[in-house]
């Protein structure tokens, strides 16, 4: 007999524990491995995507952001180029007007100069006039330059008009004023009494009389009541004098203001 | 000459008693369960595998994918059964080459033992599949006269199950003794490895034909069903 039945038995149950023990030892451990294995693959490529798609963001977060930098930075520059040119501008219209200021200045001190030159100038000049009619007088004739004056003087008193020798009379006895008698001389006696003489035949006896001497007339005489005054003295000529040399003057400064301005 | 290892009885008590059959069979499960043991103890999931892991991985994986496409089903409840009568049977057949050792496979009684459970599980994974009435009315299919005929065919396959593996492994035994005393030199050798192939394929015969068995049974009914849950 090949079979032999309690064999047979023992290897049906032998048969059984195997696998129970197969089971318990190689299958399920093994397969459960295997599951856990492609369970932990297909979660690492779940975040490899995820991780992909943070980046992807990221890049995309980071391009916006640089595209966002380069287009303040672009509109710095623009702001700032704009700022430099206005400065510029602002400072160009500084220098401009601080130049004009100075060139204003400038010509205003040169004016002035001008003017204060022409002054000593015209007093100078005054001056030595003064004392060279003063001197050619005195050599022309015995009498003093002083009576000339006088005599000068009264004949252009004599010669007043009618209507203005009234207004100022009119003048005086309204205000009761004194009538003055500036002179760049002293006037003696005798010569005082011609002049009040005269004065009481022009404007009427008793009118009050103050003499007075002012260096500043330049060799004249004058008199003066409120709101008129008569005069002679070389002051008129200097004046005429004086317009000559501003005429002469004025031609130098056009010339010399030229050469100033091309220098500045 | 023993034509079974049965024959060869170390201990006997009553009834009980200890033959080669026995004792080898205890070796390839001492030797199965202990390799397993020792190398599912320290099973990693990283990259890097042992060498006994990527090899028993290879194994199990192998066994799940054809036991998946012989049973077109998710093949978790079937692989312990199916697998071990493989690895048994393989381990056995290829074990013959070691002088001394007694393949279990060898004997009548052990391939009469796999081919019980085979008989056994076949109906027991039908009904648990599909439940009781639908699995028995397999066997009236397609005319109820048939039903004698499904029965004969359940229990002649078992016994050519049985007796297929034994004649195989054990013609093999005997082909190497018999050439022994005729040509001593070289041949028998061309004849051990030709037995390792056999054994081999012999091993894989067994776990497909108890497959499409279960199969057959578990399945039977599926083309008139929507496709279960767990058809793959």
């Amino acid at each position: 007999m090949l079979i032999d039945w309690f064999t047979v038995i023992a290897q049906i149950i032998n048969f059984l524990i195997l696998v129970l023990l197969l089971r318990r030892f190689l299958y399920r451990p093994i397969l459960d491995m295997m599951a856990e294995r492609e369970r932990k693959i297909s979660e690492r490529l779940a975040q490899a995507e995820r991780q992909q798609a943070a980046a992807q963001a990221e890049i995309a977060a980071y391009q916006e952001k640089n595209a966002a930098f380069a287009q303040e930075r672009e509109a710095m520059m623009h702001q700032a180029q704009a700022e430099v040119a206005k400065r510029h501008q602002a400072w160009l219209e500084q220098a401009r007007s601080e130049v004009a200021q100075a060139r204003t200045r400038w010509q205003k001190a040169l004016a002035e100069e001008k003017e204060s030159f022409l002054q000593t100038v015209r007093l100078q000049v005054g001056q030595q006039t003064y004392q060279v009619i003063r001197r050619a007088l005195a050599d022309l004739a015995d009498e003093e330059l002083e009576a000339r004056i006088i005599k000068i003087f009264l004949a252009r008193v004599a010669a007043l008009p009618e209507e203005a020798a009234a207004a100022m009379m009119a003048k005086l006895r309204q205000e009761t004023a004194v009538l003055t008698i500036n002179s760049s001389f002293d006037i003696d006696n005798t010569m005082r009494q011609a002049l009040r003489q005269t004065i009481f035949a022009r404007f009427g006896p008793g009118q009050a009389i103050a003499f007075h001497t002012d260096p500043n007339l330049i060799c004249g005489l004058e008199i003066a009541a409120p709101g008129h005054k008569i005069a002679w003295s070389l002051a008129s000529y200097l004046d005429e004098l004086e317009e000559a040399l501003l005429e002469t003057l004025a031609a130098i400064p056009v010339s010399a203001n030229e050469e100033a301005n091309a220098h500045g | 000459m023993e034509i079974s290892p049965d024959e060869i009885v170390y201990w006997a008590s009553g009834p009980f008693k200890l033959n080669a059959t026995i004792l080898f069979t205890w070796l390839v499960m001492t030797l199965l369960v202990g390799v397993s043991w020792l190398v599912t103890r320290r099973l990693t999931s990283d990259e890097k595998l042992s060498p006994g892991q990527n090899l028993l991985e290879v194994l199990v994986e192998a066994l799940h994918s054809q036991v998946r496409e012989i049973g077109q089903q998710q093949p978790d409840r079937y692989l312990p059964f199916i697998g071990t009568l493989f690895i048994f049977i393989a381990t056995s057949n290829l074990l013959a080459i070691v002088p001394g050792f007694q393949p279990p496979t060898g004997s009548l009684s052990t391939t009469a033992a796999l081919a019980i459970c085979v008989f056994v599980a076949v109906p027991l994974y039908g009904v648990s599949k599909l439940g009781l009435r639908t699995y028995l009315k397999q066997y009236t299919q397609p005319t109820p006269i048939m039903l004698p005929f499904n029965i004969i065919g359940e229990l002649s396959r078992t016994l050519a199950l049985a007796v297929r593996l034994f004649g195989n492994v054990m013609s093999g035994t005997m082909i190497v003794a018999v050439l022994l005393s005729i040509a001593p030199l070289f041949f028998p050798i061309i004849m051990q490895v030709l037995g390792l192939v056999t054994g081999l394929i012999q091993a894989y015969i067994f776990a497909v034909l108890a497959m499409v068995y279960i199969a057959s049974a578990t399945q039977a009914q599926s083309k008139q069903r929507p496709l279960s849950d767990d058809s793959t």
